[in-house]
């Protein structure tokens, strides 16, 4: 029974069960034991919540030990003042408090060598004999267990009113499930992790230590990965009471992670370590998807036999649980699981698959392949039925070289796809469906390896099967992974085909209101990329209104409605999503530090520079966590931080992100994407600040040309850059070119939506400039809000061109009083 | 606050008054934390801390600062530990709508991450059976909390609910089963 049962009965139930309760409290045992017989057959779901609650009853110390607990913690018993001596070390700063102690970092006082140590002082009363003695043993026990994936006992003693308190390892570093799923780490990486703990314990078993309290919080993993057990054998100090009689009085530490038999009492085992190992096990690994489902089934075998009620019947060492998982990551048959032929099959097939690499060919037609590795297995005769489950298993293996699917990197990985394109078309010639799919498989995994080129042609390879033979799965398939590949090479207009196609086909097939959701904000997006924001808004609004995913559907909206100058909308949209995202079970970091950029740059748009900066760094921490410090992909992050440079004046810092960015964009986007155009815009805004004409000149000539190539009309975001080329122009004493520049900005700003605040902010902005260069602009408005990153942007760019003024060869040009703008 | 505006509060507390409720709760809240730090420091080896020691503690200091008569020293514990136990509820209330996220503000923290939720779910777990009970039978969480929260005697939570010391024993011994079961049924 678990505790969300207890909290969900209704009052009616709930009121039946307490009478009941108060009657079998009142009985003897036999009369108890009686009338529990007749419920069984009465009302027998009540038994079982009836059985836990006359099972509580006995546990009055252990409620006094939690009660104590929770108002510990309540008072926030940090009693010890920071600076306070302790032995040779001096207490930093509290870092925790619990049932058993109060943690504090603290460093040596006598400066003797600079060493950190979490130093546990233990609660009055807990050790009830000689604290001196009992020290001295722990630190004699521990002194052997010298493992670096265990935090080392250094020091302990007593202090002067009788306190024990021991200085262990400090380790920086979190709990192994939070590391799990804020990184959003896959399974094998968790089951690695996981190993590392196993093989700890069973070392320390070998040196008779139990650890008695395994749990997340005392498996620590640092930022450089590696694993750190906390608290090895602390617990035989929470049991004093029991002291040489090890089989009764023992107090469960933590009863939600502890053995039956712990529960009832009994002294920490090695038994009980694995048990706990195996709840670890549990926890880390059932929110993640299975690779597939056998991989699942091997995993339940082992988690069965860790958890095994009977201690005698449990996997007979932590050695014999790493082993287990280390063969299901190496595909060798594990012992846990009752090996039945279809089971050692797969296995076969993925331990042999290095050597069968060069047979790939083979493998996709199975034939060949089949009749010479299974001869002994008689049964597999249902060929079509192992065609496709080879079919299912390529699938799975060329994920392997899929750098989203897993970290498991095939070294060899692009000859393998290079080698299933290769032999498709002969050996699957009749197989169109297999070949599709093979191929839209192939095409995915391009596309993750940003190889847009191969992945598009992989895709249009599907799409014209898919159409030929009729196969709407694969044609659904092709035309996303199409619509993918040409958004990310810039293809927008044939990317807009594609998806708009994709919509009908999933209108037309009846696909769930979620796959067509996918495709509606995959549009929206896409549309906002080229500017067209009214189309986009309308995509985005259907797939909002239908609350299936608003954590995507809040953000694409939000973006757009951002770009469309409605600021308080769009923050409405991304707090939407917000609350979406961090209520799901387990909140994606990509998703939260996705929507985290986007509410920084809206940030920047309301000049709320610090806020910015904050969404900023959150969503730097957020990425560094799931894609780790060696991350050699895109780094999205340095774009905002640029504009955040931007707009706060330090064009320096700006220039030489932007020069860093643009870069990237262009090798994972090419050329005439979008992104680049932007940041190529905003280079050369820092050009501008910081005098640069040429470069200004050159990078908004680029941009522009880029801008004017996606969008038939003029794209909203084509203004900035048209603002930015009327202040060259004004530099370069070309009046007239300045002001159809900005004359043409003002014009595409006045387009923008009337009654949004932020859109009128920047029509103030372009009217602003438009006078500067000599033009007229009745519109200006006086008090606008003139804080944002594009006022901020065109401030900065004036005074740059200020100091060119300046300069005795500067263009005469006083940029002290600019015509009309007073 | 003197000694007649801490009377005129407990008076305002027992005519259901919200804002000396909340007024009460927080000098609670703050003593509980003060006398804590206090007590640990004074504790003997060899004593173990006890909720109610603990409790007792708080509401004394409290009650120095008003002139309370003694024969209603019970009556002010009641009071004081139903003030606890809001504070625990609320607590968990706050929380649990945020239980499975990070919080901003501290994700970046990464000792804030570590030290925080293990410490914190024995308050969290508390709270929820807590809750449980006051959502379902309000004579249950008012003898549970007179009884583990102020340490009052069987007589003086039977005079309060004005109810038999045997029913006050029934109640008690079925509060004590639904709290420890919810508690070990948290996962």
């Amino acid at each position: 029974m678990n505790g969300r049962r207890l909290h969900q009965l209704s009052p009616e139930a709930w009121r039946r069960l307490d009478d009941e309760l108060d009657q079998l409290l009142e009985m003897d045992e036999r009369e108890r034991a009686d009338r529990l017989k007749a419920l069984a057959r009465s009302r027998p779901a009540d038994v079982p919540i009836l059985l836990v609650l006359l099972q509580a009853k006995d546990s009055e110390e252990t409620l006094e030990q939690r009660l104590l607990a929770a108002l510990s913690h309540l008072a926030g018993q940090a009693a010890q003042e920071p600076g306070r001596r302790i032995g040779p070390w001096r207490l930093v700063r509290p870092i925790g408090c619990g049932g058993m102690a109060e943690v504090h970092l603290a460093e040596r006082a006598d400066g003797a060598f600079k060493r950190r140590v979490a130093l546990k002082l233990l609660w009055p009363g807990l050790v009830d004999r000689d604290a001196e003695g009992f020290v001295r043993q722990e630190r004699q026990i521990l002194a052997d267990l010298d493992d670096p994936r265990i935090a080392a006992l250094l020091d302990g003693g007593v202090t002067d009113c009788g306190r024990p308190w021991l200085a262990m390892e400090y380790v920086d570093g979190l709990p192994i499930d939070q590391v799990c799923r804020l990184r959003d780490l896959d399974l094998a990486a968790r089951l690695r992790r996981f190993i590392e703990v196993a093989r700890a314990v069973a070392e320390a078993h070998r040196r008779l230590i139990v650890h008695g309290d395994i749990k997340p919080a005392n498996v620590l993993v640092t930022d450089a990965g590696k694993v750190k057990l906390l608290d090895f054998g602390i617990g035989r100090l929470l049991n004093s009471h029991a002291q040489t009689d090890d089989t009764a009085g023992w107090n469960a530490l933590t009863p939600d992670w502890s053995s039956p038999e712990q529960k009832q009492g009994q002294a920490p085992s090695p038994a009980s370590d694995i048990y706990q190992l195996g709840l670890l096990l549990k926890s880390l690994t059932e929110d993640v998807l299975p690779a597939s489902h056998h991989r699942r089934r091997e995993i339940d075998a082992i988690l069965a036999q860790a958890l095994d009620p009977d201690p005698r019947r449990r996997t007979i060492s932590a050695d014999h649980l790493a082993d287990d998982l280390t063969n299901l990551l190496a595909h060798r048959p594990v012992t846990s699981l009752r090996a039945d032929l279809a089971y050692r099959t797969r296995c076969l097939i993925r331990r042999r698959w290095p050597a069968l690499l060069l047979s790939i060919i083979a493998l996709i037609s199975g034939v060949a392949f089949l009749d010479h590795e299974f001869e002994q297995i008689q049964q597999l005769d249902e060929r079509n039925a192992a065609n496709e489950a080879v079919l299912v298993y390529l699938e799975e293996m060329l994920n392997l070289s899929n750098p989203q699917q897993t970290s498991e990197r095939l070294h060899d990985s692009v000859d393998l796809l290079a080698d299933a394109a290769a032999g498709l078309d002969q050996r699957l010639r009749d197989q169109p469906m297999a070949r599709s799919r093979v191929l839209n498989t192939l095409g995915r995994i391009h596309q993750a390896r940003n190889e847009n080129l191969l992945a598009a042609r992989r895709h249009s390879e599907a799409l014209e099967l898919a159409r030929e033979h009729a196969i709407e799965d694969e044609l659904d398939g092709a035309l996303e992974g199409l619509a993918v590949a040409g958004i990310w090479g810039g293809d927008y207009a044939r990317s807009e085909d594609y998806l708009r196609e994709l919509i009908e086909l999933r209108i037309k097939q009846g696909m769930p209101p979620p796959a067509l959701n996918r495709a509606r904000l995959q549009l929206a997006d896409l549309l906002h990329s080229r500017g067209k924001y009214a189309a986009a808004l309308d995509q985005a609004h259907a797939a909002h209104a239908s609350a299936i995913d608003t954590g995507l559907s809040g953000r694409v909206l939000g973006m757009i409605l951002r770009d469309l100058g409605h600021f308080d909308a769009a923050g409405q949209a991304f707090a939407a999503s917000r609350t979406y995202e961090t209520r799901r079970d387990s909140p994606a970091a990509s998703r939260l530090s996705e929507l985290s950029d986007h509410r920084a740059v809206l940030l920047l748009h309301r000049g709320e520079f610090a806020g910015a900066r904050q969404a900023m760094d959150h969503s730097a921490v957020l990425r560094l966590g799931y894609l780790g410090p060696d991350w050699g992909g895109l780094v999205w992050t340095r774009h905002w931080y640029a504009l955040h440079a931007l707009a706060t004046g330090d064009a320096e810092r700006a220039a030489s992100l932007l020069d860093t960015q643009s870069a990237e964009y262009a090798s994972f986007f090419g050329e005439s994407s979008h992104v680049l155009a932007f940041a190529r815009s905003d280079r050369a805004y820092a050009a501008l600040a910081l005098g640069d004409l040429d470069t200004a000149s050159k990078l908004f000539a680029q941009a522009g040309h880029v801008l004017e190539t996606i969008q038939d009309g003029d794209h909203p975001r084509l203004a900035e850059i048209l603002l930015g080329e009327a202040l060259v122009a004004l530099a370069d004493e070309r009046r007239n070119d300045a002001r159809a520049a900005a004359e043409r900005a003002l014009g595409i700003r006045d387009r923008l939506p009337s009654d949004a605040a932020g859109a009128e902010t920047w029509r103030a902005n372009a009217c602003r400039i438009v006078r500067f260069t000599g033009g007229r602009c009745a519109n200006a408005q006086g008090g606008l809000d003139q804080r944002g990153l594009d006022s901020a942007r065109l401030r900065f760019a004036l005074e740059g061109l200020c100091r060119i003024a300046e300069q005795p060869s500067g263009p005469d040009w006083d940029c002290m009083s600019p015509p009309n703008d007073r | 606050m003197n000694d007649a505006d801490f009377s005129q509060l407990l008076a305002r507390v027992e005519a259901a008054d919200d804002e000396a409720w909340s007024t009460l709760m927080g000098l609670v809240y703050g003593d509980l934390k003060r006398i804590a730090h206090g007590q640990m420091a004074r504790i003997v080896p060899g004593q173990t801390l006890s909720t109610t020691v603990l409790v007792h503690e708080t509401f004394e200091k409290l009650a120095a600062q008003g002139d309370l008569p003694v024969q209603e020293r019970s009556a002010f514990y009641a009071l004081c530990a139903c003030a606890m136990r809001q504070i625990i509820i609320d607590h968990y209330r706050k929380r649990s709508a945020s239980k499975r996220s990070p919080d901003p503000e501290t994700a970046a923290d990464h000792e804030a991450r570590r030290v925080t939720p293990d410490m914190d779910s024995a308050l969290i777990d508390l709270g929820r059976a807590l809750d449980l009970l006051a959502r379902r039978d309000e004579r249950l969480l008012r003898a549970f909390e007179m009884r583990y929260f102020a340490g009052l005697s069987d007589e003086d939570i039977a005079r309060r609910l004005d109810i038999s010391v045997r029913s006050v024993q029934r109640l008690i011994a079925r509060a004590r089963s639904w709290i420890s079961a919810a508690l070990d049924t948290e996962n």
